[in-house]
């Protein structure tokens, strides 16, 4: 019996990444032939269409290809390997020398114990992770971006931008009055494309749509 | 025409508010670069949409500042903190960090900005003494050299990049894939809009380089932990930093030599002479060196290389439209905004621009030791901004800066869509560069291509014609560079075994 879990959890980023792109491809080939597109409008975005489709199922099914294609499809064979190792390398010993010294334990400093010469960098962990829930950094910074944008298109970015730095400050343990400071600062900006711009930032596609 | 020209570049250059804009924009790339994980493509990223109000030459003036300004500020980041601010300065920190911790921070610091400006001032002067020689080549080259070049281009940065060669094709046959959205170029063809009115000016390549370089970026940031920890303090002497750099001509001027050349080689950046410069100075000189525990010749080798590949980068750049970094990618999108073209425009009608660039290059490279001796006992303050203050700052900035760009809800979607995407192409080795390249490049190289195949009357054969020696000996170069990496084992082994 196929154990449908324990393939799905060879699934990575990298594979969706892959599926997208050969989706694309066959749209951005099919679409011409559908919609009759002249030939000189069709030509090139096909024979790229072609590349990044084939490319991309190559890359896909690279475990099962033969030996030299294999080595093709997938072998890094990057100039600069050689310099980025050696930078590696030297980066490396020079963390091993630091790690010796640093206890791991202390990778958060209280701002209470940030030291006279305020040389101590008083970083706090974000809510999610004070909560308990693990989740990447990456996809909490998604999630916040996705949010302002939706909000910035249906309400205007200039209402929606002091609420998203505030917040975004606030979860990740900004010290509040620099959040606030930021998020007066980013106003500010947003405000100066309206004055100076005329860009409607004021006006939102769902609410506030007559703007100020 | 080309003194006449460089005059009035002169004048262009050291007009007001010119010289303002580049003040500005060093000052602005000074910090950017010494902030780990900004660095000048993130910089000059959001910097771009702003610059749309300017006149082409102040705009470009003040982008390659940042450029030229991030790439000393690297180095103030890589010497106090041990985390090079961009890339470029990664080979800094072997010898800059090591050097600080004896309390010789000054010293670095000194070392660093007198190497780059020093090298950087000599490369402008280059760059301008050799644009005759350029301003010949440039004119050599027609529809169908214009085109194979961007496929040249891609190829170089895919065996320059890290990742499979594949990959590489793959990044940038997508970028010229995304380019042709919107209306075509050679018939009024709404191109996969399906339905969207937005659509039909297709995907901004501006919008694109804000996902790619600042938003992607800053979800790479967002997972850093916090590296001003081990920060050292600023003691040392700045006169005894500067008079090191001279008491080492050799390695002065082999750095700058080795930036200049690597920069000017398409699709190799900063981040690749650098680690050259470091690597052929540590081998030249290992008998009496103590490289990686601090080291003098360990900062000016970096140092010294990194402006002079800025100067080198702008032959590709602005003679055939190829990049070599994702600075320069940038630098070409605010070519592109600004409605110039690279190529016999930039070397004929638009020539006291270039001269103008070139001249802003030189003057910057003064102003960097200008301003970076007095920073040099503030440098510390910068490089203690906290990353979750600047994250939701470059978030503002990026939406709104690509929403102006055309009023486009569609532009600052695709901040959002290709920075998530071009965040995972990094992850997975896919050469943002080369996706990069093919989406601002697209519209040209498809009129290139479509030009080349009127001009053959359809016919692939123009590509590899014996009858276009040039066009040939590129096509040849381009399955050189592809196939080469893989059958080159294979030849040399059999050169082996024939002795």
């Amino acid at each position: 019996m196929v154990n449908y879990s324990k393939r799905l959890e060879g699934i990575t980023a990298e594979h969706v990444l892959l599926v997208t792109l050969l989706g694309l491809s066959v749209v951005f080939y099919v679409d011409p032939i559908l919609k009759d597109y002249p030939r000189n409008a069709a030509i090139f975005p096909q024979l790229m269409a072609q590349v990044v489709g084939i490319g991309s199922f190559l890359i896909l099914i690279q475990n099962y290809l033969p030996g030299p294609i294999q080595r093709f499809v997938g072998e890094d064979v990057s100039m600069t390997e050689s310099f980025e190792e050696k930078q590696t390398e030297g980066i490396d010993a020079i963390e091993e020398s630091k790690a010796e010294q640093a206890d791991i334990d202390e990778k958060y400093v209280d701002t209470e114990d940030e030291d006279e010469t305020g040389d101590a960098v008083a970083k706090r962990p974000p809510l999610h992770e004070k909560w308990g829930v693990n989740i990447n950094n990456t996809v909490i910074m998604i999630i916040f971006s996705s949010i302002y944008f939706a909000l910035g298109w249906a309400a205007g970015f200039l209402y929606v931008t002091p609420l998203f730095v505030f917040s975004y400050t606030t979860w990740f343990r900004v010290e509040m009055y620099k959040g606030a400071f930021l998020a007066a600062l980013a106003t500010v900006i947003v405000y100066g494309f309206i004055i100076f711009l005329l860009m409607p930032f004021d006006q939102g596609a769902i609410v506030f749509t007559g703007g100020l | 025409m080309a003194v006449g020209s460089l005059i009035e570049g002169i004048s262009i250059a050291v007009s007001w508010p010119v010289i303002g804009w580049m003040a500005a924009g060093l000052l602005a790339g000074i910090v950017m670069g010494a902030l780990p994980g900004i660095g000048s493509p993130v910089g000059m990223a959001i910097v771009l949409p702003l610059t749309v109000p300017l006149d082409p030459t102040p705009a470009l003036i003040l982008l390659i500042s940042i450029y030229s300004g991030a790439m000393f500020g690297g180095s103030i980041a890589a010497i106090l903190l041990n985390a090079p601010g961009t890339e470029s300065a990664a080979a800094t920190t072997l010898d800059g960090y090591p050097m600080a911790k004896k309390g010789l921070a000054k010293n670095a610091l000194a070392i660093a900005t007198t190497a780059s400006a020093l090298n950087g001032f000599v490369a402008a002067i280059l760059l301008v003494l050799i644009s005759p020689i350029l301003i010949e080549v440039v004119l050599l080259f027609g529809s169908v050299e214009y085109f194979l070049l961007a496929i040249l281009g891609i190829s170089l940065i895919t065996i320059v990049a890290d990742g499979s060669i594949v990959k590489g094709i793959v990044a940038g046959a997508f970028g010229f894939m995304i380019s042709t959205i919107g209306v075509a170029i050679m018939s009024p063809t709404p191109r996969y809009a399906f339905g969207q009115l937005a659509l039909y000016d297709g995907i901004n390549f501006v919008a694109a380089l804000i996902g790619m370089f600042a938003f992607a970026e800053m979800m790479k940031l967002a997972v850093q932990d916090q590296i001003a920890e081990d920060a050292v303090g600023i003691t040392g002497s700045i006169t005894d930093g500067i008079k090191t750099v001279f008491q080492y001509p050799k390695t002065t001027i082999k750095a700058g030599i080795i930036g200049m050349l690597i920069g000017a080689v398409p699709g190799s950046g900063a981040t690749t002479s650098t680690f050259v410069a470091y690597a052929e100075e540590a081998r030249s000189s290992a008998a009496d060196g103590i490289f990686g525990e601090g080291d003098p010749r360990g900062i000016i080798a970096p140092e010294g290389a990194n402006n002079p590949t800025v100067s080198g980068s702008l032959v590709p750049t602005l003679s055939f439209g190829i990049p070599g970094s994702g600075s320069t990618a940038v630098f070409l999108g605010g070519i592109l905004m600004h409605g110039l073209q690279p190529g016999p425009q930039l070397f004929g009608e638009q020539l006291h621009i270039t001269y103008a660039l070139f001249v802003s290059v030189f003057l910057g490279n003064i102003l960097i030791l200008a301003v970076g001796y007095s920073v040099i006992p503030y440098a510390s303050a910068i490089t203690k901004i906290d990353t979750d203050i600047i994250i939701p700052m470059v978030i503002v900035l990026s939406f709104i800066g690509a929403f102006s760009l055309r009023r486009n809800w569609f532009d600052a979607f695709g901040v959002l869509a290709l920075g998530i995407i071009g965040y995972y192409m990094v992850k997975y080795k896919y050469s943002v560069i080369a996706f990069v390249l093919g989406i601002v490049l697209g519209p040209i190289a498809e009129e290139n291509f479509f030009r080349s195949l009127q001009l053959s009357g359809g016919g692939y054969g123009i590509f590899v014609s014996p009858s276009r020696p040039l066009t040939l000996s590129i096509s040849i170069l381009i399955i050189v560079v592809l196939i080469g990496p893989f059958v080159g084992p294979y030849v040399k082994n059999a050169i082996n075994n024939f002795r």
